[in-house]
């Protein structure tokens, strides 16, 4: 998968759960939009927890991290899914493992955010 | 290190972001080439994507000016050369290694991350800017052992 995608829908008992995947590639040309998606879906739904499913993510770059990051430490209710071995090791490598919470199927993530 | 080596590769690309998933896999290639193990690609090529990105974004787009990116990869003895050249105006590549990435990101700053990156991932970044020409930085990673002469 190359192209850049985004694509946000709502699941869980009364709309509990915001899922976002993206996929392709998270850079340069691409990072202003996912930036500006994931504001406006986190607007849009605000009473969400917010899992965003990696599985097809092929890159992102270091601004595209950092929406990641700062998304997870506001909203707090917010888990990544699936995240590609190569973006954990890279996530890991910088130290910043402990500021997203990962889970490995979206039906694990969907259990830990409703306690 | 300053001497310049035997010559891998060299491209030239128009400084926007739409060829920054091109810049990767040349340099992917690159990297692959010269034995490197799948974790030492990937920050090869994200210390590269790094720098070309600051190139676009703070180099071009910022100034509003049109430029080129020249990458040219090469071997010097034992270690792997990326040399990325703009014609920007001079940007700072002040070592960032000294930061806390998690207390950095979490302030809601984002600005020199990248840089952070560029001295994490690579054993060496130099910098030189000549005026009237513009940057050239040299991102150097030592070969892995069984590729060394």
């Amino acid at each position: 998968m190359d192209r850049y995608t985004f694509q946000s829908e709502t699941t869980g008992e009364d709309g509990k759960f915001l899922v976002i995947s993206v996929s392709g590639h998270i850079d340069a040309s691409s990072v202003d939009d996912f930036s500006q998606s994931m504001d406006a879906a986190i607007q849009k739904y605000p009473d969400c927890s917010i899992i965003i499913h990696l599985s097809k993510l092929d890159y992102i770059n270091s601004s595209g991290l950092g929406v990641l990051i700062q998304a997870s430490q506001t909203l707090g209710n917010l888990a990544l899914v699936a995240v590609p071995t190569k973006i954990q090791r890279i996530i890991q490598l910088l130290g910043l493992a402990a500021l997203v919470t990962g889970y490995d199927t979206l039906e694990e993530a969907v259990l830990a955010l409703s306690h | 290190m300053t001497g310049f080596g035997d010559e891998y590769v060299t491209i030239c690309v128009p400084g926007k972001a739409t060829f920054m998933k091109a810049i990767r896999e040349m340099i992917e290639q690159a990297a692959m080439d010269f034995g490197f193990e799948e974790d030492s690609r990937e920050q090869i090529v994200m210390a590269v994507d790094e720098a070309c990105t600051n190139i676009v974004k703070h180099g071009y787009q910022a100034q509003k000016t049109a430029g080129k990116i020249y990458l040219k990869v090469s071997v010097c003895r034992t270690h792997l050369i990326v040399e990325v050249m703009d014609e920007a105006s001079r940007f700072s590549s002040a070592d960032e290694k000294g930061m806390n990435p998690s207390e950095f990101l979490t302030s809601g700053e984002s600005h020199g991350f990248g840089l952070y990156i560029m001295h994490s991932f690579m054993d060496g970044v130099e910098h030189e800017y000549e005026e009237g020409k513009g940057n050239r930085l040299r991102l150097i990673k030592r070969l892995p052992v069984h590729t060394q002469e």
